[in-house]
């Protein structure tokens, strides 16, 4: 039975219920309204990030479910990304990002894990100047507190 | 994006040290660098920095966030510097990893920090035939446990003299074992003096035994018998015994167990019982060089064992036994769902018996060979469990040669057409073995590499 969704640009996706449902927001729609031909909108997610949101959960249909558990820690995962996600996240850091919003409204976990272990690596290793380039971070401390949160961080700065 | 979704993403950062640069970028970010739940469970490399602001710092951070998990790299060059650390004020700590540590290190932390749940202790120097049980009896709320000594032991031991080791008596500083002073002796088979703290230890354990699983356990006399055929005759051991009060079983709690390097000879019977009683309460189990605890001689009960990893576990003492023996052992193991053998490298005269063991467990689902120098064995275990129909999940790993031959990349494609020509043959779908094969590259130095593959199946992650 396929599913019909609709993106926030008006672009509509027929998508197996299967891959739809890998998509927690979705499988609770689909569950509250009932079987229905009418498709789904989806007003957060414009079509470019959705047709990658489907490639990802199609790719991962067979996958177990990783149920959401607010115990649940991160660091309990491993930082290694399959080399077929790996792939899947070398997009624009803007596309990046609007992936993890999208993997965070949709509701799809193990997107949302991908999508920021993908983001901490990229910081990991890297000076606050470096950081803040990067993300396009603006600086906005006043000079004190910037010398009070430098003797703070000061161990970790240390090599 | 919201503060809620930065956040999940700095928890993936992992690196304290990074998420302290992140934090120095902008005010958003400090602010939600500074959310105690991401100094909940802390990984910190031990090194000038740390111990230069740990007390003003780190551990006032730390503390403030109820700190529950805490992996410190880096060497710990004595219990001095663990001390100075003053761990035992985290009193939420639920997990402690630690590597590159003395012995009397471990001993002492086992004794200050009753409430850990996991302890991992990696690299621990020393290569001693004695390994001290007793400030282990203080975590009673231990779930896991992972010690991983960096030598194999002194084989050189004799056990025709007494060995006593002297240690500082305030290795253990805390609980009612104080009483030790430290002080740990074996003693010499047939000596009348064999009622060292070791002895005693290991039998109130047993005696302790009937508590919730008793069924599964010897019973005391049986425990005392057994002692007593192996090497007490003529000793007061059991009128000693009789003089403590039994005490609660170690480590009551203890489901998963590792054990590396952590050894003593089989004759001492200390250390014997202690580990023949924990290995017979958990339900996972990892053996390297770990006092030759398969062996049947040792009695130990695998009924609850879930999951064993062995890795070369074709020690000199198994040529001691039996097939029938070897086989037995595993027979017992009614439990058992998965099995992984790292470097399996046994004659074809265990290797065949024991595999047959195995097959004939109803509940077991999951065989994992790993070999980094042997692919004679890998197939002799193939050819067995296809001759026998097994139907769970093999999965093999051999050392790839970096196509230097490429004789391990022969060997997989040779073996997939192998199995998948017996399943064709294979008239009953569910019938058909679940077969895959695994390069891998270890490390160069094959002790090392063998280390990484037991810390992977600790790790669940091989």
């Amino acid at each position: 039975m396929p599913v019909v969704l609709t993106s926030s640009d008006s672009e509509t996706f027929t998508v197996d219920k299967e891959v739809a449902e890998r998509s927690i927001l979705i499988k609770n729609m689909i569950e509250d309204v009932g079987e229905s031909d009418s498709p789904i909108p989806l007003p957060n997610v414009s079509s470019a990030v959705l047709k990658k949101v489907i490639e990802f959960c199609d790719h991962h249909r067979n996958d177990p479910i990783q149920v959401q558990d607010e115990t649940d820690d991160p660091r309990k995962r491993s930082n290694d990304i399959e080399e077929w996600d790996m792939k899947f996240m070398q997009v624009d850091q803007e596309m990046l990002f609007e992936i993890i919003l999208a993997a965070n409204y949709l509701d799809i976990k193990t997107l949302l894990d991908v999508g920021c272990t993908t983001v901490a690596n990229l910081i990991k290793g890297k000076t606050p100047e470096e950081i803040r380039k990067l993300f396009n971070i603006v600086n906005d401390f006043t000079p004190e507190e910037e010398a009070q949160i430098k003797k703070e961080n000061e161990w970790a700065e240390d090599r | 994006m919201s503060d809620e979704v930065l956040l999940w993403i700095l928890a993936f950062v992992q690196c304290h040290k990074s998420i302290c640069r992140i934090s120095s970028t902008c005010r958003r970010l400090w602010r939600i660098a500074q959310d105690p739940q991401l100094w909940r469970h802390v990984t910190l490399t031990h090194d000038n920095s740390l111990r230069l602001h740990w007390d003003t710092i780190i551990q006032p951070r730390l503390l403030k966030s109820n700190i529950c998990e805490l992996n410190l790299l880096g060497e710990i060059s004595s219990p001095v510097v663990i001390d100075a650390l003053k761990l035992e004020l985290f009193t939420s700590l639920q997990v402690l990893r630690l590597e590159d540590i003395q012995t009397y290190t471990v001993y002492r932390l086992a004794g200050k920090l009753p409430w850990l749940r996991i302890f991992e202790a990696r690299r621990i120097k020393g290569n001693s035939d004695i390994w001290d049980w007793r400030p282990f009896r203080n975590l009673t709320m231990l779930e896991e446990l992972l010690l991983w000594r960096n030598e194999k032991p002194m084989q050189t031991f004799s056990l025709s003299q007494d060995i006593s080791l002297e240690v500082p008596d305030d290795i253990y500083p805390m609980g009612e074992e104080h009483i030790w002073g430290g002080f740990v002796q074996l003693s010499s088979p047939g000596s009348s003096d064999s009622g060292s703290g070791s002895d005693s230890d290991d039998n109130n354990n047993n005696d302790s035994d009937g508590d919730g699983d008793g069924d599964t356990h010897s019973s005391p006399d049986d425990i005392m018998s057994e002692y007593s055929s192996q090497s007490l005759q003529g000793s007061e051991h059991s009128s000693l015994s009789a003089k403590r009060s039994p005490r609660s079983p170690m480590m009551p709690r203890l489901n998963r167990l590792a054990l590396i390097n952590i050894v003593s000879p089989s004759t001492h019977r200390g250390t014997d019982g202690v580990m023949r009683d924990l290995v017979s309460r958990v339900s996972t189990y990892i053996h390297w060089n770990s006092l030759n605890i398969l062996f049947p001689i040792v009695k130990t009960q695998y009924e609850k064992l879930e999951h064993l990893t062995l890795v070369e576990a074709c020690e000199p003492a198994w040529r001691e036994g039996s097939w029938q023996e070897h086989a037995a052992v595993f027979q017992r193991m009614g439990c058992l769902e998965s099995i992984t053998m790292i470097n399996p490298n046994m004659n074809r005269r265990f290797l065949i018996p024991i595999l047959d063991a195995l097959l004939s467990l109803a509940r077991l689902r999951h065989i994992r060979l790993i070999s980094t120098d042997d692919l004679e064995t890998v197939n002799a275990a193939l050819a067995h469990i296809l001759e026998r129909r097994w139907s769970g999940r093999l999965l093999i790993s051999i050392q790839d040669d970096f196509g230097a031959d490429g004789a391990s990349r022969e060997w997989r494609a040779k073996a997939i057409d192998r199995v998948n020509e017996a399943n064709r043959r294979e008239e009953q779908p569910d019938r058909r073995l679940d077969f895959d094969v695994r390069l891998f590259r270890t490390n160069r130095d094959d002790d090392a590499g063998l280390k990484i593959l037991c810390l992977k199946a600790w790790q669940q992650t091989l």
